[in-house]
């Protein structure tokens, strides 16, 4: 178990005195630091707790809101559009007729949808799937994805959405073998179908060789050179032999430049936390103290609350950045983003 | 709560939490060469919820609102630190969410973090309209004088060190020990990955620690 590690064994546990001192008691070396963590984590609990509305306000506020909702009901738009009146018509007609048009509404709707239900040779097993593995061939719309032990032929349609970590779109010629990917799609019969892939900007392989900033990296049979720079993050000792995690930035002429590296088989320096060594240097062995503080905020360099992912289609927000650490002001230097649209897309799966 | 019906299981670490969220209806286990971490649950009943708000039914947003009025409220006042204009922003983010969700889709991600972002973006309005107010230590705004924290002065303190929070670690405290969510509940709540709520949190606490340190020997 790392400091993290017991870090959030000891706040699950936050609520029940007894049973937080008797788990510190088997992690003696982090005791004391844990200890005030969880009294903190617990007393600004406790003071964010006390905030809350007057409750005759709160049941104000819920009453103009009932009545809004009550107007956008009588307002609105009428619920289908032109074309698909005709199967709410059918619903309508007398019983007899109603029967016959209700089968012919949902073998519509099932041809329409794609059910495979409704085709005529019964129920299809079809399985969501998300997996995850590494592009190993690409050919004729499929690539062969794998993951621990095997190999899988997925299917790419003319559906297949394909995007990078940060939500950006990529067009199907940016698969490249060696690549980390998660793929979201439905496995029948017939195979894997993706609807979505997303590249992941992480490469985890072994350390072959590191000769001046230059990383060398093998992943399955592919090997990879990325570039170090004076702003990659590295964390933990990272030697030849070491398997590692690489968040990379893939340059316009297709290179690979490290932002962060991080040693994957050494668990000595927290996991996730931000217990960094200096940037752009390669230790041959960083100390790293559990429990060690580290400076809090970062500078404005890196993604180091290694959130890749924080833009999501769905919802748009105001892009606060924990790395645009300006002191209080940091979300007045973000730009907002529309929040007054609907704030969601569609997508064909849902 | 998250932790009712249907069971996601994902590697907490190195699958974006993003792209998940996209897959609502997805009951099966990412594969991978390393240990699946953590199992997160998404709710089968918010699907129906979703459903009884865009009908404009009545109960159901009377019970959003009993849910998260307060916890949105909560969320805004510790940026605002503003009673009445934290209300207005609440209730601003209900009504938005009503004129908005006949278009609302639901995709697993939990409603509230809708909620959620059209809170902070409304508060982050709010803010940049405002930025010729002078800023008030969140010490002096404090809305309840009696609440539980230790001595006044620890206390002080404390709401001190939080104050040097950034929003983003403000939020991830909030959720993690007031609204009582898991890791990866707050994580699906902010649009982050788990792993990037992990780093908030710890570097709050860290703070926290620090700041508390230094007023202790400051003290002394």
């Amino acid at each position: 178990m790392n400091y993290d590690e017991a870090l959030e064994t000891a706040l699950d546990l936050s609520g029940d005195t007894a049973a937080v001192e008797a788990f510190l008691a088997t992690v003696p070396a982090w005791r004391d630091q844990l200890n005030q963590a969880v009294r903190l984590a617990h007393q600004t609990g406790q003071e964010l707790l006390a905030i809350s509305p007057a409750p005759s306000a709160a049941a104000r506020r819920q009453q103009e809101l009932l009545q809004l909702v009550r107007q956008l009901d009588a307002a609105r738009e009428p619920t289908f559009a032109p074309a698909s009146r005709g199967l709410l018509a059918a619903f309508a007609r007398p019983p007899l007729l109603a029967g016959a048009s209700l089968a012919a509404a949902a073998l519509a709707l099932a041809f329409i949808l794609g059910l495979p239900a409704l085709n005529g040779d019964g129920p299809a097993r079809v399985e969501a799937v998300v997996i995850e593995g590494s592009v190993s061939e690409i050919s004729n719309g499929a690539v062969t994805i794998s993951t621990a032990g095997s190999a899988e032929l997925i299917q790419l349609s003319s559906d297949t959405v394909l995007t990078d970590s940060f939500g950006n779109t990529l067009q199907a010629s940016s698969l490249n073998a060696g690549q980390t990917v998660v793929l979201k799609g439905n496995r029948s019969d017939s195979g894997v179908v993706a609807s979505a892939v997303e590249v992941k900007d992480r490469l985890f392989g072994t350390v072959i060789a590191m000769t001046g900033d230059v990383l060398r990296l093998r992943a399955g049979q592919t090997e990879h050179a990325i570039a170090i720079t004076g702003d990659t993050e590295i964390e933990g000792p990272i030697r030849v032999g070491s398997y590692v995690e690489v968040k990379v930035l893939r340059l316009s002429d297709g290179t690979l430049r490290a932002l962060e590296i991080e040693a994957e088989d050494d668990d000595s320096d927290g996991g996730d936390d931000d217990r960094k060594a200096s940037p752009g240097a390669i230790p041959t062995a960083v100390a790293s103290t559990p429990g060690s503080t580290p400076t809090a905020g970062g500078t404005g360099g890196g993604d180091d609350d290694g959130d890749e992912d924080e833009d999501g289609p769905e919802v748009e927000d105001e892009h606060e950045d924990e790395d645009s650490k300006g002191g209080e002001d940091e979300e007045h230097q973000e730009d907002r983003e529309e929040h007054d649209e609907p704030e969601h897309e569609d997508e064909s799966e849902d | 709560m998250l932790r009712e019906n249907g069971v996601l299981t994902l590697d907490r670490k190195r699958v974006s939490q993003e792209f998940l969220d996209t897959a609502p209806a997805v009951r099966g286990t990412v594969r991978r060469p390393i240990e699946v971490t953590e199992t997160i649950v998404f709710p089968a009943d918010e699907a129906t919820l979703v459903r009884q708000l865009a009908a404009f039914e009545a109960e159901a947003w009377r019970e959003v609102f009993e849910r998260y009025f307060t916890s949105i409220f909560r969320l805004v006042y510790v940026r605002t630190k503003q009673s009445s204009v934290s209300e207005d922003i609440a209730a601003q983010t209900f009504a938005e969410a009503a004129a908005n969700i006949r278009s609302y889709r639901y995709r697993g991600v939990p409603f509230r973090a809708w909620l959620y972002r059209i809170a902070r973006n409304l508060t982050a309005d709010y803010l940049k309209a405002d930025l010729r107010r002078p800023r008030v230590p969140l010490e002096e705004t404090w809305l309840d004088e009696s609440s539980p924290a230790t001595d006044a002065e620890t206390r002080a303190d404390l709401l001190v060190a939080f104050d040097d929070l950034t929003d983003d670690q403000k939020t991830v405290i909030q959720l993690r020990f007031v609204d009582g969510c898991s890791l990866a509940e707050a994580a699906a709540l902010m649009g982050k990955s788990t792993g990037a709520v992990k780093q908030l949190q710890h570097r709050a606490l860290t703070t926290l620690q620090r700041r508390m340190s230094v007023d202790e020997k400051a003290a002394g």
